[in-house]
């Protein structure tokens, strides 16, 4: 009995410790001043970058090291102190870092979609970049589609429409579908035009014995990487854009999603899958490809596991052609967004970096390390390697078309793991086209109800 | 102690009153001064680490909040809602399985090894104890991707039962929707067996061998021997071993987030790897606080529980 008091002490004590209500102490958006964009106005400092392309030697942060040396060597008045973590690591402390003004970065990787820019946006811990916009003319030179992948409203209630919160880096996360070069030319066939040759060529492997799609999903990513190219070749870009930003009154039947689950499940039965692709991750997966099983392979774009260049030169990629030809809209997004911190004191540098790192020069970089750029168009040296060539002309197709589809998933917080464990019923048959797709209407209703 | 000072305390001197009646106060003063700088610094650690974020997090699991806007006060919502969602049921249901791999069969199979192992010794016993108890001490995401390995298409569990000519047996273990969860329990019974042995041979080694005389001495034969010597003898360690095996049931997370992320469908999802999502995923601190704050309670039922029919008060 006595030891209650002592109990019930420590816990107001703990109480007073977390303050009143949690959140809501959040640091307001900096008082606007005039933005600096002449690199000679801008005082000689430090920032601090934090990327999510931990490490020095693949080929991801071979690129990043080589913009941030560019920028440093352009700008020699500006330092960059580099700051690194996983994808993962980044995205689960984002959050606090930004809060906290003694450590917080002064440009940061936020991921796309609510859980990172919406909910940043909407606690002011990231700068509303359209001074910038208007100062650089980034309003103009990004596609419209891109721009809308860094868009939060300013009441943080809606993603897509509203202010600019981030700046894409010139690297490309494209889904594709990759091929084995070697297999296809033995097959008599060229690179599907249609889907339906698409689909042919299929046919035709698994009757010449060889396995028509390798794909992992135990991890819950290799189907859905397939389905979201299913969709895609569907329906209008700008359809798929307002759903996932929740401006759309089309619904997910409406958009797609019966057909393109349909037509996986249907490739399921056919045995044109992976036949332990319940069991396989999708990097395992995607080993087994690049080690000679399968002719064609989804999957994102510069993520094969290549040994070496001489083994990338068997491979091939392209996007999805829909039924009646070259895709017009395919999911595609910066593979890495970028925001300046609200409690950065270096603003105007840290803008300055972004139009670097979202321009000419870095998309070179990208080619320079044989990843894809997300932005402009390369003249290509004779040097470079097939397989990038063939990412590069993806990328131009989709410039050309403004057909850039944010990945499924953004439309709400719980999407990708409703969508990723009912893929898996989907590829069991326990789960009908129909039935999958309204699962993913409903997931998508009950999180607009809640906002 | 008591008999030391008694004979020691020399009867002809007995003290002066005055200071009989001084000295205990400023002992117990200094006594008790003593005894709180002993425990201050422990004291200070505890609370500034595991009571303060508990008593936070009891707090945060009454708000709608996303970790970082203003929140919203919801009182209970956030336990309602996760007692209410259909998929918290099922991975409730889940970590009744998971009880019976981690915990049931681990202490089954303990109790077994400790009743063999005391009716003899046998050569290289530290040897297999050694084996046996390793994977307790290895990281949990060292045994998630091997077990990974282990269990994946082509893998040797796959390979052994081709050559032992069990090839129809062959599956996915870990994408299978039936056989996921209890392939992931054994791998829960794999871990936590050593653990359980170690404590229940350690136990029946202090069981005086006399009792097994008396009872063999009373004809008793081996089960009945387990039964009535070696078993209540246990007692201690069993209510140990429950507490900590259950436990790691009611927890169970990175063995499952590493290999299956709650998958096939939703079919190993358990509360943690819910809280894990609400908190990581969907930004929902609050829910995720809630679920932890239940999985704390239940957890400290549990060692209650079995405190009570284990611990020095039941026997």
């Amino acid at each position: 009995m006595k030891r209650f008091p002592v109990l019930i002490g420590i816990g107001a004590l703990s109480l007073l410790l977390a303050g009143c209500a949690p959140g809501g102490t959040a640091p307001q958006a900096a008082a606007s001043h005039p933005v600096v964009t002449d690199p000679a106005k801008i005082a000689k400092t430090t920032i601090s970058v934090l990327d999510m392309w931990p490490g020095k030697t693949t080929p991801d942060s071979r690129f990043w090291l080589d913009v941030e040396a560019g920028f440093q060597s352009k700008y020699p008045n500006i330092k960059i102190k580099r700051v690194t973590g996983s994808f993962d690591d980044v995205n689960k402390t984002i959050r606090l870092k930004l809060s906290d003004p003694g450590a917080a970065p002064d440009v940061a990787f936020v991921n796309n979609g609510w859980q990172g820019l919406g909910t940043m946006a909407k606690a002011h811990l990231i700068l509303d970049l359209a001074p910038y916009a208007k100062a650089y003319g980034w309003d103009h030179s990004l596609p419209a589609t891109v721009q809308r992948e860094q868009n939060v409203s300013k009441d943080g209630k809606q993603i897509g429409v509203g202010d600019l919160y981030g700046i894409p880096v010139n690297q490309a996360g494209i889904i594709e579908v990759n091929y084995n070069k070697a297999k296809l030319a033995k097959l008599g066939v060229g690179v599907p035009k249609t889907l339906g040759e698409f689909e042919a060529d299929l046919a035709k492997a698994k009757a010449a014995g060889e396995l028509p799609i390798e794909m992992g999903d135990l991890d819950q990513l290799g189907a859905l990487v397939a389905l979201y190219a299913l969709q895609d070749v569907q329906v209008p870009a700008g359809d798929l854009n307002d759903f996932i930003y929740g401006t759309g009154s089309k619904t997910m039947q409406q958009l797609g999603m019966p057909q393109a689950a349909s037509t996986l499940q249907q490739w399921s039965r056919k045995g044109y899958l992976e036949p332990h692709v319940a069991g396989l991750g999708s990097g395992d997966a995607m080993q087994k490809f690049v080690d000679g099983t399968g002719v064609f392979a989804f999957y994102y774009s510069d993520a094969l596991p290549f040994k070496n260049p001489a083994q990338e030169s068997k491979f091939g990629a392209f996007l999805l052609p829909s039924s009646t030809g070259p895709a017009q809209s395919g999911t595609d997004a910066t593979q890495a967004s970028f925001s300046i911190a609200s409690v950065s004191k270096h603003a105007d540098a840290a803008a300055l970096f972004l139009n670097y790192a979202m321009g000419p020069e870095a998309g070179a970089d990208a080619i320079k390390e044989g990843i894809m750029p997300f932005l402009g168009s390369y003249k290509l040296p004779s040097s470079t390697p097939s397989y990038l060539a063939d990412e590069v002309a993806i990328s131009n197709q989709l410039q050309k078309s403004n057909g850039f589809v944010p990945y499924l998933d953004w439309a709400s917080p719980t999407l990708l793991t409703t969508l990723g464990g009912n893929a898996q019923k989907l590829l069991a048959n326990k789960m009908t086209p129909s039935a999958f797709s309204q699962a993913a209407q409903a997931d998508y209703e009950s999180f607009k109800s809640k906002k | 102690m008591t008999l030391e000072r008694l004979k020691g305390a020399p009867a002809s001197r007995p003290l002066p009153a005055v200071r009989e009646r001084r000295r205990p106060l400023a002992r117990s003063l200094r006594d008790w001064a003593a005894a709180w700088a002993f425990i201050l610094p422990a004291l200070a650690i505890y609370v500034l680490i595991v009571v303060v974020p508990t008593v936070q997090s009891a707090w945060y699991s009454l708000w709608n909040w996303d970790g970082v806007s203003a929140a919203s006060w919801v009182g209970l919502g956030n336990y309602l809602g996760f007692l209410q969602d259909p998929t918290a049921i099922e991975a409730l249901g889940h970590t009744g399985i998971l009880l019976l791999f981690f915990s049931v069969i681990p202490i089954v199979l303990g109790l077994l090894s400790a009743a063999l192992l005391s009716r003899g010794r046998l050569r290289g016993e530290g040897i297999f104890r050694w084996v046996i108890f390793l994977p307790q001490v290895l990281p949990s995401v060292v045994i998630a991707v091997t077990w990974k390995q282990l269990y994946g298409p082509g893998g040797p569990v796959n390979t052994a039962l081709q050559d032992v000519g069990l090839g129809w047996l062959q599956q996915d273990w870990l994408g299978s929707f039936t056989l996921a969860l209890p392939a992931l329990g054994l791998v829960g019974t794999w871990t936590t067996f050593g653990l359980c042995m170690l404590l229940f041979v350690s136990g029946a080694m202090a069981i005086p061998e006399e009792l097994y005389d008396a009872a063999r001495v009373d004809g008793a034969g081996a089960v009945r021997e387990f039964f009535a010597v070696t078993l209540p003898g246990l007692v201690p360690q069993l209510g140990v071993a429950l507490t900590l095996t259950i436990i790691g049931a009611l927890r169970a997370f990175d063995l499952i987030w590493l290999t299956t992320r709650g998958g096939p469908g939703t079919s190993t999802q358990t509360p943690a790897i819910i809280l894990y999502s609400q908190a990581f995923v969907q930004q929902n601190v609050g829910a995720a606080a809630a679920i932890g704050v239940l999985m704390a309670v239940a957890s400290l039922i549990v060692a209650l529980v079995i405190a009570r029919f284990t611990g020095e008060g039941a026997r």
